[in-house]
């Protein structure tokens, strides 16, 4: 089956506590591209972060994953990685826990090799360490690690970069030249701008009045 | 199927580690439970006959009471930390990871209850054979108030003040178990048959697992993140 566009927003409107976000989005992501979402505070990012997940309801409008509406494919979870600006890491559990539940609710193995795994964002030390402990970057950092558990090929990444560390970012940015490189899909927030090299990055600007593409 | 079970067990067993590690979020509703039921001979009268009419009565009011302490434990956290999502986007059927949930909060907020109330019906002069229908009405009640508790649980959960709501919603849908519950246990000391009673509240029993989890996770797909 030859499918036209991998993801499509069609005619997307959104409003939040009876204040328009954004109105009449029209945007195509294709394999291999990274799209970034700019916009002031409140301009409606996250928020269309969310209904990308399928988290929130469109005011009007669509989305489509492979020319079929995201409502409708129950195995769109299997393709979709999210994480909102709520991390997800409980601070009760240890980050080892913490992984071993996410990778169970991803619908994955338990993770077999846990030191290799938390060795790519330097948090091996940390691997019993209740996660309450933890700072606001490591945090992240084990929010940021089931990136390499999911095999998901869209990720909805809200604000990745906050509060980690330049080479944290650094091993970020590099993760995701490698999954749209094997064709993936990563929509992103965030206000810091991305040197991807050599990567089709696809900018867009959220504003409530005017909205536009900005390469 | 192998991988869903495992799932859901993941579910039950990190939700048990976590109570386990806050032991005081439930203690004081167990708590509550005991210092109710032991206050109440204090306070009123320690005649017998009087503390053997309430007895049932009041242990039930007390337990529902303190499960609707500790049911705010069920989804709060979840929701606050970022985990519901997750457990939303999961590929796994939402009302089944859900109920892990409520299994894992019962095992929590009911269980010791319900292995502390033989205790208290000594103590409230309740004879064996009540005890024994007492333990019996609340292994069959318990579960169905912590089932419609989820429901609405998962509708209140984004809103910022909850707790009030929250008990105008569960308690009169919990009246008929109540009623149910207590009324069991009086009816062995009238010399009345219980099996109708068991018969029901197992009917609303079987009504709730099969109802709520999907009510509830019907309620979380409209909720707010």
């Amino acid at each position: 089956m030859k499918v036209n566009f991998m993801l499509r927003i069609k005619q997307l409107s959104c409003s939040r506590n009876d204040r328009c976000l954004f109105s009449n989005l029209d945007i195509v992501v294709n394999p291999g591209e990274i799209l970034h979402l700019k916009g002031k505070n409140g301009a409606g990012k996250s928020s269309l972060l969310q209904i990308l997940a399928g988290l929130l309801l469109p005011e009007t409008g669509e989305v489509f994953w492979q020319d079929k509406l995201i409502a409708i494919q129950t195995h769109y979870a299997r393709e979709l990685f999210y994480l909102g600006h709520k991390s997800g890491v409980k601070a009760g559990l240890t980050v080892a826990e913490n992984l071993q539940l996410s990778a169970m609710l991803m619908g994955k193995n338990k993770v077999s090799d846990m030191l290799q795994l938390l060795s790519f964002f330097k948090l091996e030390k940390w691997i019993n360490s209740p996660s309450h402990l933890l700072s606001a970057g490591q945090k992240q950092r084990i929010a940021l690690t089931r990136l390499l558990i999911t095999d998901a090929t869209l990720w909805l990444l809200d604000e990745p970069f906050n509060a980690i560390d330049q080479e944290s970012i650094q091993l970020l940015m590099h993760l995701l030249q490698q999954h749209v490189e094997k064709g993936g899909i990563v929509v992103l927030t965030s206000h810091q701008s991305l040197a991807f090299a050599g990567l089709k990055e696809k900018q867009w600007l959220l504003s409530s009045n005017s909205l536009g593409e900005t390469e | 199927m192998i991988f869903l079970l495992r799932a859901l067990w993941a579910v039950i067993r990190y939700d048990l580690v976590l109570s386990f590690r806050h032991k005081s979020n439930w203690a004081n509703a167990w708590l509550f439970f005991v210092l109710v039921v032991s206050l109440f001979p204090l306070a009123v009268t320690p005649d017998i006959v009087l503390l053997h009419s309430i007895a049932p009565g009041l242990i039930w009011v007390a337990a529902l009471l303190s499960m609707l302490l500790s049911l705010p434990h069920l989804l709060r956290s979840d929701y606050e930390d970022g985990s519901l999502a997750a457990l939303l986007l999961s590929p796994y059927p939402l009302p089944f990871l859900i109920l892990s949930k409520i299994v894992a909060h019962w095992l929590v907020s009911a269980l010791p209850l319900i292995l502390i109330s033989p205790v208290l019906g000594v103590a409230l002069h309740l004879s064996l054979e009540e005890i024994s229908v007492l333990i019996v009405t609340l292994l069959l009640g318990t579960p169905v108030l912590s089932l419609v508790g989820s429901v609405m649980m998962a509708l209140t959960v984004s809103l910022p003040h909850q707790s009030i709501l929250l008990s105008l919603l569960v308690l009169p849908l919990c009246v008929p178990v109540l009623v149910f519950g207590a009324g069991a246990v009086i009816n062995v000391g009238l010399g009345l048959s219980n099996e109708g009673v068991f018969a029901l509240m197992g009917a609303i029993l079987v009504l709730a697992v099969t109802c709520a989890p999907f009510a509830a996770s019907g309620a979380l797909r409209v909720a707010e993140f």
